[in-house]
């Protein structure tokens, strides 16, 4: 079989490509080992930085940091990128901004990050300021503190409260996705256990674990029987918010009709010179092959897979693509900001800065120069240039 | 400013396993004892080292007596301190290329001193221990040799001790030693969490100090001369052995694999350093150590490393101007009474191994208590020491649960807590094993602080600094095996922390 | 690689748990305790006991696997675990037993009367169920005549090529038609079948934790299939775990290079077929019904996409949706008393999309959700290929 757009890899980056060259109404398979990063990350998706105005501190990048993924995109693309990307989510999990700067949303460790597009359950984090909150734990779930976020609430000018609900549920051990699957059932105890103690409160708290299927509802219904913002704080994976992504947005692909390969690793290819021919994926018995005319590598950074260390090098594994380990004043991590290099085309380049395959476009943590645990653009960088990738591998290898 | 005083018969300086078979011994007969440690229990080499309970094996040829004794007061423990101990049996392997002479004169002293070996075919070997490199084996013997977790057995003195009154001050260092004239009088001590300096008063002092015996010696104005050798250890995430298993060979660098409970430790080196602080393993070390391992096990260097970590072993040189006057109680170690040095009512004790600690505590607290005028004898050998909090590896999905790598229940976490010398987190983990599995703490870290936060043990800001703290040792941990699983690991930890819970930069607030 | 490799691998991320259809029921710690975390405590002398219950609850369906980005082969984990705890199982005579559906095939279709009485009758029903703890309504009911039977007579003639069709017990026994339309299919393609003696694939031995048998059920059928590999024969399969354990099982457990080879040659057999849809297509007749497509766990697991989806859209005018999710049968699982809250529960959420899709007819590859749906969901429902045959050979509609 053969398609128009083959996608490596299905995290955001390979995601966000997948749907922009669906839109484009391209042919187009999505081949992916596992699940992705979005099952760690917070699901809010981050853009730049902190206290700086995010789209300024972009602008800067262009010029004083090239080798950062937003220098090859460039201000106006990843703005259309972002437009693009919530205008495909508007149903299915709709996302929202705070006029152009951003938020900073409560984290289970009673602080704040920040982050720029946010999914319901996280917007209303942009009005907390001096309200008053109550934050909603569940006592049979060790991953969150409600104590320890009100105090840090408090500490930041809020005038918060906790309480621990004991919820009728067997499960011994839970975590977020058991929690989750249960409050897809059972949400509407939260109504009535919380309909008094919510009269007193301006908004209230809880972890992120409000469901997994039925998330949009449940939100909804809290905030208008409560008669209050309802926000999601984002725990310890995995996810709940960034499943719900992934999982509307793998949706999302299959209903525009693309076909799915999950479960299977790529592990080689075929080229003829500086064109890539198809890809083999490491199915059971025999592997599959499967050609195109434009492949997409989003196979992620070091944890997505993208990138494999071993004792004695850093590598690429699918197109033997060099792996850049930039030397790093940081010492703390030496592979904060390792990855590929590639061109404003997002072509992957060898180590002579030429390109190794014209037919090939990389998107996401597999391309190296910046470090989204620290500087806060991981999502940003994997919607840019995903959807830029898109836009590259449909004009072809011209 | 001293504002508290103690007072006690003797003090204890050192929390390693030898301070602490010491304390032990002393509650035992009866003599009142206060045991100072400046960081955690088993901080020195004692939670550094190997966890080989010697069958005595492995110093057959270099000195025979050291192996007896080993092999006595191996068999000693397996009753006294079940808890701790893992009866796993060792093997001796011969790879080839190593001298077979040497495995001759092995085994004719092996027979000589009663320790019992005896060589099993190499199928049987390679079906017990699949590692095995079955291309490089020559010859196989069984050994006596056991799995020992040095925290455990630290912790068990320590328990058993205070159980009977002698008291543990943690996080506490000793800073000067009181002397009147001739006579030593205690110690200015300095506890490290409040800062607040006291004294503690004693008959005798006891310097247990393992590597740190000389600055403490120094603190009386009395050199002892030390060598120090550093041996780095390379821990792997799961149990790739059932078994102790040595190479039969003069001893060298990484030629042992010990079993230690869910996990297994291949060691070690021995590199002269100049401070008993001197800590970092080197990715050379590490390097070498697996190529030698790969030449008794395969792909030995393709298995998952959890972390590297290395331990001082003190070498104690004797007294160059009197060299007569030790009191060489055995050739493991030495016991010195500085009443040599003018300073009555103080012992050093130096040297030895893990395997040995009881039987240097009696000999060491005969002479403390002739010194004392106490009678009653050792009874080490035949008191049963109390359990451990964590023991036997077990499976404990039915109970509320901290840490799923090594099944730490909510409930050992809350006994620990309970121990009158577990202070800090370091000392949680040793006493549970919390966050010292494949995850290396990534998320039960988190889950045991929430935990001590609701108990209203730890504030607000101590969380957070609890994590920052356990994400720093981390990266110190894994820098030198940052490949691999592993390193995935790290990179999911460090997203966790610094991504999600922005615990990186203070530039939180809004 | 082996599963002291696999190991390793796991960051304890607990992704694989989100695709778990288990994992909602409260005694189910999840693939991660149950896999890595447990084998590598039983490893290191933990005791078995206390996973007992819980790793039986594991459906092997494999959706943890797919899920796992770091590459770790959880149910290969579980399967191990379940060997350390198979002497303590409760059911341990009826678990072994129903692991060798071949030989109560055997017995059902030599005396089918006896075992559809037995079973239908109620004493029979309560007797399964007080002493085997077997749920006897799920329990369906055995052909009379054995598909080994029926296809000696049925070897195309004029062949251009030859393949091997491993039919497994579900076809062999419960429901031959499925051989005799692949038979046939291939007779039209001019593709040459022959049926050698087999056993039980193995799987069921595996999955109840029996795994010395499963590993001697794999080396009978190896040492079957061998003569054929050796003249180049493909290997087809119509049920997707017979498929997946010849591509991937045998190899992973045996780790020989027999199972290697063999592992090359087969296909599940819409897989095969799919390369020939053209030819097929000028064949097919429109058909006019609304049938909605089931995908099983075991076809998802051998990513091949979806072959029989692909077949089954050459059909004109048939109205065809497809439904996702496990159907919480897995083999003898959901016949289990002590199981069968869990099944249905898992089951639930399937049955109601495709009751919601109200078709006349459901389709999909394996036995166990066949019976499991037929069951359940009280429509008919057909093997892919039975509806293809059906489409060939029919002008109207099919015949229910
Ligand atoms: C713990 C954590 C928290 C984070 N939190 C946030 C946050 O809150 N906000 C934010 O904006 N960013 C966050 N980030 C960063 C951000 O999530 C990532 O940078 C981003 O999701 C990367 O997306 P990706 O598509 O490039 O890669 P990934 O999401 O890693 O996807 C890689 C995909 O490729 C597949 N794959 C790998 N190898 C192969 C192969 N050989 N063949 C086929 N498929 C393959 C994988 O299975 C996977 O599907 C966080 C990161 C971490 C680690
Ligand atoms: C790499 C390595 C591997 C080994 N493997 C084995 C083995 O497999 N089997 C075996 O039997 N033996 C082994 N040994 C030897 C064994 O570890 C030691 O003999 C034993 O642990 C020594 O215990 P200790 O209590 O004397 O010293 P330590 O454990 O070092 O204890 C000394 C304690 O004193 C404390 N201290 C120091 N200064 C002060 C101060 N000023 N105030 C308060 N406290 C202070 C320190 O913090 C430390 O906790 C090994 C040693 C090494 C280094
Ligand atoms: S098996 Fe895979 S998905 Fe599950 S916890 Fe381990 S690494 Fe994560
Ligand atoms: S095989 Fe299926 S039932 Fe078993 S643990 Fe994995 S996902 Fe759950």
């Amino acid at each position: 079989m053969k398609y128009d757009v083959v996608v490596i890899g299905a995290g955001l980056a390979g995601m966000t490509a997948a749907l922009k060259s669906l839109i484009e109404g391209r042919r187009v398979v999505v081949i992916a080992a596992g699940e992705n990063t979005l099952y760690y990350a917070s699901g809010s998706l981050d853009l730049y930085g902190g206290k700086e105005n995010p789209w300024a501190a972009v602008k800067r990048l262009e010029s004083e940091r090239p080798d950062h993924p937003y220098a090859l995109i460039g201000t106006a693309l990843i703005e259309e990128s972002f437009r693009f990307l919530m205008g495909e989510l508007e149903t299915v999990c709709p996302y929202q901004e705070n006029s152009g700067e951003n938020v900073w949303v409560p984290t289970s460790l009673g602080g704040f990050r920040p982050s720029y597009l946010l999914p319901n359950g996280q917007f209303p984090a942009v009005s907390l300021k001096k309200k008053k909150v109550l934050v909603v734990g569940f006592s049979s779930y060790r991953d969150f503190n409600s104590r320890l976020v009100a105090s840090g609430m408090v500490s930041r000018g809020c005038e918060a409260r906790a309480i621990d609900l004991d919820l009728h549920y067997d499960k011994i051990n839970c975590n977020s996705i058991d929690l989750a699957y249960y409050f897809d059932d059972h949400w509407p105890d939260l109504i009535k256990s919380l309909q008094e103690t919510a009269k007193d409160v301006d908004c209230l708290a809880f972890p992120a674990v409000l469901g997994l299927n039925n998330f949009l509802d449940i939100h909804q219904n809290l905030q208008d029987a409560l008669g209050r913002p309802v926000i999601e704080i984002p725990t310890l994976p995995p996810s709940v918010p960034g499943i719900r992504l992934s999982r509307a947005m793998l949706a999302r692909i299959q209903q525009q009709g693309a076909e799915v390969i999950k479960g299977f690793p790529v592990i080689s290819t075929r080229v003829s010179d500086d064109i890539c021919l198809g890809v083999y994926i490491d199915t059971p018995g025999h592997p599959r092959y499967v050609e195109g005319d434009s492949f997409i590598l989003a196979t992620g950074g070091i944890l997505g897979g993208g990138i494999v260390v071993s004792e004695k090098s850093v590598d690429e594994k699918v197109f033997g693509v060099p792996v850049e380990v930039p030397v790093n004043e940081n010492q703390e991590y030496p592979y904060a900001r390792c990855g590929l290099k590639a061109n404003k085309r997002l072509q992957p380049l060898d180590k002579d800065r030429k390109v190794l395959y014209r037919n090939v476009f990389c998107a996401g943590r597999i391309l190296g120069g910046y470090d989204p645990d620290l500087e806060h653009d991981g999502a940003g960088a994997a919607i840019a240039t995903g959807y830029k990738a898109a836009l590259e591998a449909g004009r072809g290898d011209s | 400013m001293i504002s508290v005083t103690i007072k006690t018969g003797v003090l204890v300086i050192g929390g390693g396993i030898t301070g602490a078979g010491i304390l032990w011994d002393l509650a035992l007969r009866g003599i009142d004892a206060v045991l100072i440690e400046q960081k955690e229990p088993a901080y020195g080499a004692t939670g550094r080292c190997h966890g080989l309970l010697h069958g005595g094996c492995r110093y057959l040829v270099k000195d025979s007596a050291v192996a007896a004794e080993c092999y006595r007061e191996n068999k000693i423990l397996q009753s006294v301190a079940k808890g701790a101990i893992e009866n796993t049996g060792g093997y001796f392997v011969q790879v080839k290329g190593d001298d077979p002479g040497y495995v001759e004169q092995w085994l004719n002293l092996a027979g000589k001193t009663g320790i019992p070996v005896k060589e099993i075919d190499i199928q049987t070997a390679i079906k017990e221990e699949p590692l095995l490199a079955v291309q490089n084996i020559e010859r196989v013997f069984t050994v006596p040799d056991a799995a020992v977790d040095p925290f455990d057995l630290t912790l068990m003195n320590l328990t058993g001790a205070t159980q009977r009154g002698a008291k543990v001050f943690t996080n506490t260092r000793v800073e000067e030693l009181i002397i009147t004239g001739n006579q030593i009088r205690g110690a200015v001590v300095k506890d490290l969490a409040s800062g607040e300096s006291y004294s503690i008063h004693a008959d005798i002092v006891v310097n247990a100090a393992g590597a740190w015996a000389a600055s403490i010696a120094a603190k009386a104005g009395i050199r002892l001369n030390m060598k120090y050798g550093k041996g780095t250890l390379v821990v792997f995430a799961q149990r790739l052995t059932k078994r102790v298993i040595n190479r039969l060979r003069k001893p060298g660098d990484g030629d042992i694999i010990v079993p230690a409970k869910s996990v297994c430790l291949l060691g070690t080196t021995d590199i002269p350093v100049s401070s008993p602080d001197d800590l970092d393993p080197t990715a050379a070390e590490i390097t070498k150590m697996l190529n030698i391992g790969e030449e008794m096990f395969d792909h030995l260097s393709e298995k998952r490393i959890l972390r590297t970590f290395a331990g001082i072993r003190p070498l104690y040189t004797g007294d160059n101007n009197n060299g007569e006057q030790n009191r060489e109680i055995s050739r493991g170690f030495a016991v010195i009474n500085h009443e040599k040095d003018a300073v009555d009512g103080f012992y050093s004790i130096v040297g030895g191994k893990l395997t040995t600690y009881r039987l240097m505590a009696e000999q060491l607290v005969d002479v403390v208590a002739e010194k004392l005028g106490v009678k009653n004898p050792c009874q080490t050998a035949e008191t049963v020491l109390p359990q451990p909090v964590a023991g036997q590896v077990k499976l404990a999905v039915e109970e509320p649960m901290l840490c799923e790598c090594e099944q730490v229940t909510v409930q050992d976490l809350e006994r620990a807590c309970e121990l009158p010398f577990c202070r800090d987190l370091h000392t949680i983990r040793k006493i549970t094993r919390l966050g010292l599995g494949p995850c290396q703490g990534t998320f039960c870290i988190w889950r045991a602080v929430m935990l001590l936060y609701e108990n209203q043990r730890i504030s607000a800001a101590e969380c957070r600094q609890l994590l920052q703290e356990f994400l720093a040792e981390r990266g110190k941990g894994s820098c030198f095996t940052l490949w691999g699983d592993q390193l995935k690991q790290y990179e999911l930890a460090r997203g966790i922390y610094l991504n999600n819970f922005q615990l990186g930069d203070a530039a939180d607030e809004i | 690689m082996n599963s002291t490799t696999e190991l390793d691998h796991c960051l304890k991320c607990s992704i694989c748990q989100s695709a778990c259809p288990v994992i909602t029921s409260a005694s189910f710690p999840g693939p991660k305790l149950l896999g890595s975390d447990a084998l590598r405590l039983l490893k290191a002398g933990a005791d078995a006991g206390a996973v007992l219950p819980a790793v039986e609850a594991c459906l092997n369906c494999k959706r943890c696997e797919l899920a796992c980005p770091h590459g770790v082969r959880i149910t290969r984990l579980i399967s191990d675990v379940k060997e350390r705890t198979v002497t303590a199982k409760k059911h341990y005579w009826r678990d072994l037993l129903l692991s060798y559906p071949g030989f109560l095939g055997k017995v059902g279709t030599i005396v089918p009367g006896l075992v559809n009485f037995f079973l239908s009758n109620k004493i029979g029903r309560k007797l399964a169920k007080k002493v085997m703890s077997l749920d006897a309504d799920a329990v369906s009911n055995y052909a009379s005549r054995p598909l080994s039977r029926v296809t000696s007579s049925l070897q195309a003639a004029e062949t251009n090529r030859k393949v091997v069709y491993f039919a497994g017990c579900y076809a062999n026994y419960i429901e031959p038609e499925i051989g005799k339309s692949l038979v046939e299919l291939l007779g039209l393609l001019k593709i040459g079948v022959v049926v050698p003696t087999e056993h039980c694939c193995g799987m069921p031995l595996l999955a109840n934790g029996f795994k010395a048998q499963a590993k001697k059920a794999f080396q009978k059928n190896l040492k079957a299939l061998l003569p054929y590999l050796q003249e180049g024969c493909d290997i087809l399969c119509t049920c997707p775990t017979c498929a997946l354990a010849l591509k991937q099982v045998y190899l992973e457990e045996l780790g020989t290079d027999e199972a290697e080879v063999l592992s090359k040659f087969v296909y599940d057999a819409s897989e095969y077929l799919v390369n020939y849809s053209d030819q097929l297509a000028g064949l097919i007749k429109p058909v006019k019904l609304h049938m909605v497509y089931h995908q099983p766990c075991h076809t998802l697991a051998q990513g091949v996409g979806q072959p029989s989806l692909t077949l089954l859209k050459l059909i004109p005018e048939l109205k065809l949706q497809a439904v996702d999710g496990c159907c919480g049968q897995s083999g003898t699982y959901g016949f289990k008393q002590e199981k069968k809250k869990i099944s249905e529960a898992v089951g639930k959420a399937l049955f109601k999309e495709i009751e919601q899709c109200a078709p006349d007819l459901v389709s999909t590859d394996c036995g166990a959700c066949t019976m499991r749906i037929k069951h359940d969901c009280h429509l008919d429902v057909k093997h892919p290929l039975s509806v293809l045959l059906q489409s060939i050979k029919t002008d109207d509609s099919l015949p229910d």
